[in-house]
């Protein structure tokens, strides 16, 4: 059960914070 | 109550005004871009380099993702549970890497050396003097474009026989005709707005009708525990085979190869936006692909046999709930992002079969060396355009079963070519 809350609730807000940590890396490397 | 009242088709007028309402929206975008299309090839392919960023990235997102995200993955998940999600994560992690991380250096290698297509930036990159690279990518992107708009019309043409009631055939030919319709007078700009547009549709849909079927069952914890009654793999997200969720994460790796993908990111005005696209572009992902999962679980609370839904098609799931759900008017959204789904897809594709035609095998190649007009370029663009439409119809009425060939190795072999 809990996998499901996990992978349901808590992976797509990880995934989108994980955007924002590498958006907010070093730019000059994003290019 | 008698089963068959719930599952059969029956439209409201207040939907079919929505839908009509939204067709008036995209070709009337089409037409506001013209003049700007018009203006030259860098317009009418790459929308002249000066696209915003919500609207790169929306159109890069949406472009990427047919009909099978809504009609596929909410069958996926319905049939097997919330495991379809690994189907949807690899695209989605790609496309992370292939916004913060390739989009900025494409769209500047593109811009300095004054490349309009893939074929020319190849050609640029691997210094191809004699043409020979350029025509074979060319001749790999010819065939399985035509494929893929071609099967993007028939699905639209199913879509329209299954929502509205009309002949496959003339449904066909009707999501030929708006597609070619707004591509053909506003080239780029018209296909990326309408793309927003259908992002925006997309997404709606695929978040207020699993929480309003989620919210009417009872809520969350009522739905979660029908299902476990059901079945365990209802709730397991792991109830897959190693194999078949690396295979399904694998889909994720035809992202960037897909030149109607990659076209997007040329167009940008500032490069330095693609931190924004990627935040973007991303939550648009993560809200879509979630919510088609959603969509399928609480499918299966009220369909808990296949054979509820219409032809014991687990495709059939999405517009069945929506329209046991939502409101007319909303019912009419959601068969409206059924068509934008199509539609976004195929006029991207569309798009970047007539830029290689047009910029790669007569301007390159043929004309080369010679300095052509960009009116001359422009019309015929909007020829070429019109051509690869009925070549697509071609293929979609007389050879069904080798678009359906040519599709399956389609997201495969562009993103290996």
């Amino acid at each position: 059960m809990i996998s499901f809350y996990l992978i349901m609730f808590v992976l797509p807000v990880l995934t989108i914070l994980f955007t924002l940590y590498l958006a907010a890396q070093n730019p000059r490397k994003n290019g | 109550m008698d089963e068959t009242q719930i599952i059969s088709v029956s439209l409201d007028s207040s939907a079919v005004i929505a839908f009509i309402g939204y067709l008036v929206l995209i070709v009337g975008v089409g037409i506001y871009a013209s003049r700007f299309s018009s203006r030259g090839i860098s317009e009418y392919f790459i929308g002249g380099r000066k696209m915003n960023r919500f609207v790169v990235a929306l159109s890069a997102v949406v472009s990427g993702r047919s009909a099978w995200l809504l009609l596929g993955v909410t069958g996926m998940a319905y049939a097997r549970g919330p495991s379809a999600i690994w189907a949807v994560l690899g695209y989605i992690i790609v496309e992370i890497f292939l916004f913060l991380y390739y989009g900025r250096r494409l769209r500047n290698f593109t811009e300095k050396r004054n490349c309009i297509t893939i074929p020319d930036f190849f050609a640029e990159r691997f210094s191809d003097h004699d043409g020979k690279l350029r025509m074979t990518i060319v001749a790999i992107f010819l065939i399985f474009m035509i494929g893929y708009i071609s099967s993007q019309f028939v699905a639209g043409g199913k879509a329209f026989a299954s929502g509205f009631g009309i002949e496959t055939g003339s449904g066909i030919l009707l999501t030929a005709v708006i597609v070619l319709v707004y591509t053909i007078v506003g080239g780029f700009l018209a296909v990326s707005l309408t793309d927003m547009f259908q992002a925006i549709f997309m997404m709606l849909s695929l978040v207020i009708l699993p929480v309003v079927a989620i919210l009417n069952f009872g809520g969350l914890t009522e739905m979660i525990n029908t299902l476990l009654s059901m079945d365990a793999i209802y709730v397991d997200p792991f109830a897959i085979s190693v194999g078949a969720a690396i295979g399904f994460l694998g889909i994720g790796l035809g992202s960037p190869g897909n030149p109607h993908i990659l076209a997007r990111y040329m167009s940008i005005d500032d490069p330095k936006q693609f931190k924004y696209v990627a935040v973007v572009g991303t939550t648009w992902n993560v809200l879509m692909a979630w919510g088609a999962v959603f969509v399928g679980l609480a499918g299966r609370v009220y369909f808990p046999e296949v054979e509820m839904l219409p032809a014991s098609d687990t495709e059939n799931l999405f517009p069945m709930l929506a329209q046991l759900h939502l409101h007319p008017i909303l019912f009419g959204v959601v068969l409206a992002s059924i068509f934008a789904a199509i539609m976004s897809t195929a006029d991207s594709q569309l798009l970047v079969a007539a830029s290689s035609v047009v910029r790669d095998l007569y301007e390159k190649i043929i004309k080369k060396g010679v300095e052509v007009p960009q009116a001359k370029l422009v019309l015929y663009s909007r020829v070429v355009v019109f051509a690869i439409v009925v070549l697509a119809l071609i293929f979609g009425f007389y050879a069904e079963d080798l678009v359906f060939w040519l599709v399956l190795f389609a997201w495969a072999g562009l993103g290996a070519a």
